[in-house]
């Protein structure tokens, strides 16, 4: 059991602080996996405020048989999903501070630094897509393929069906 | 950038915004109910008093009944029936329907005034009752005017008239 699926089990039990905890460690990272997701660093932003007030006052368990981390992920794409409905949101009235675009560059140096990472993730925003999303999980999240379906909710060889269209125009 | 601090803020005041809106909430139910409880009361209290009045109302139709008869019975009795009694300026005149048999004779019935709530002999002391000379004149058929002299000034609400003898006694509420 890692230390993240502690804190989960902590928070459960009646512990807020924990998530509290799990916020701080998670909330940067899964903005910028919800940014390749909705396209915009605001929206991501919006949506993982919405991810954690679910989590807190729903208090979902993991389930999937996967680890936290990944469940997390998991559970943070479907309210990204979700955040075309504004109606479905519990924070709705509570996303009004601005999140400029220039947070995006930040968060990007701030999580993964000036190096290869980085550049990787560049070039996933440029691409977008469910590819690009799976890319992202395994190449800078490092999730196993396994986790990475269960996030996306799709078999990796269904996903990388779809980009081969693409290349193929590009020959 | 949206801070960690800023997310769990956020999420703490949708928390205490919940709790208002849950206590608004119960605060609006205990008012409904209080309404909805005052209104079944009040439906409640209409229909008792409804019931009341009519009862009421029914109790009065069944002693008017039972008087209209007890008048009919007595009058089969005695041959009186006491239609009539108006007070004037110090005089009672009382119209009587006489079905016994011959003509009817005032000075075979004891005359006197009953006060609503007054022992009947105080009412008889202070105000006693004196036939006149033209008392018993026969207005019509079967119908006869009986006139009295009242002793004292009275007022004529709350007082009733009173002819009766040894076997029967009349009774009839005056009338300006």
């Amino acid at each position: 059991m890692s230390d993240s699926d502690e804190k989960y089990a902590s928070f459960l039990a009646g512990d807020a602080k924990s998530l509290f905890a799990l916020i701080e460690e998670y909330h940067m990272r899964l903005s910028l996996y919800l940014n390749l997701v909705l396209g915009d660093i605001c929206d991501a932003q919006d949506a993982v405020q919405e991810t954690f007030a679910r989590l807190y006052f729903k208090k979902p368990r993991i389930s999937g048989g996967v680890g936290f981390k990944a469940w997390l992920y998991g559970f943070a794409r479907r309210c990204a999903e979700d955040f075309a409905n504004y109606g479905k949101l519990l924070s709705m009235n509570y996303m009004d501070e601005k999140v400029s675009d220039d947070d995006e560059e930040l968060l990007v140096s701030s999580v993964l630094g000036d190096g290869e990472a980085a550049k990787l993730y560049c070039d996933l925003k440029s691409s977008s897509g469910e590819p690009a999303q799976m890319c992202y999980l395994t190449q800078i999240e490092g999730f196993t393929p396994r986790e990475t379906e269960f996030i996306m909710k799709k078999r990796m060889s269904d996903i990388e069906e779809t980009e081969e269209p693409a290349a193929e125009e590009d020959e | 950038m949206r801070s960690h601090e800023q997310i769990i803020k956020n999420i703490l005041s949708i928390e205490q915004d919940m709790k208002d809106e849950r206590f608004d909430n119960i605060r609006a139910l205990k008012r409904g109910a209080f309404t909805v409880l005052m209104l079944i009361g009040c439906v409640c209290l209409g229909v008792i008093a409804y019931h009341i009045s009519s009862a009421m109302v029914k109790a009065a139709e069944k002693k008017e009944r039972a008087m209209a008869v007890a008048d009919e019975v007595t009058t089969i009795i005695s041959g009186l029936c006491l239609l009539q009694a108006e007070y004037d300026d110090g005089y009672v005149t009382a119209r009587i329907r006489w079905e016994g048999p011959g003509t009817f004779d005032a000075e075979k019935y004891s005359w006197r005034l009953s006060y609503f709530g007054e022992v009947p002999a105080a009412t008889e002391e202070r105000h006693p009752l004196t036939l006149t000379s033209s008392a018993a004149r026969p207005e019509e058929e079967g119908t006869y005017v009986v006139r009295l002299r009242v002793q004292g000034r009275i007022s004529w609400d709350g007082y009733s008239l009173v002819c009766e003898n040894e076997r029967v006694s009349h009774r009839r509420r005056l009338s300006a």
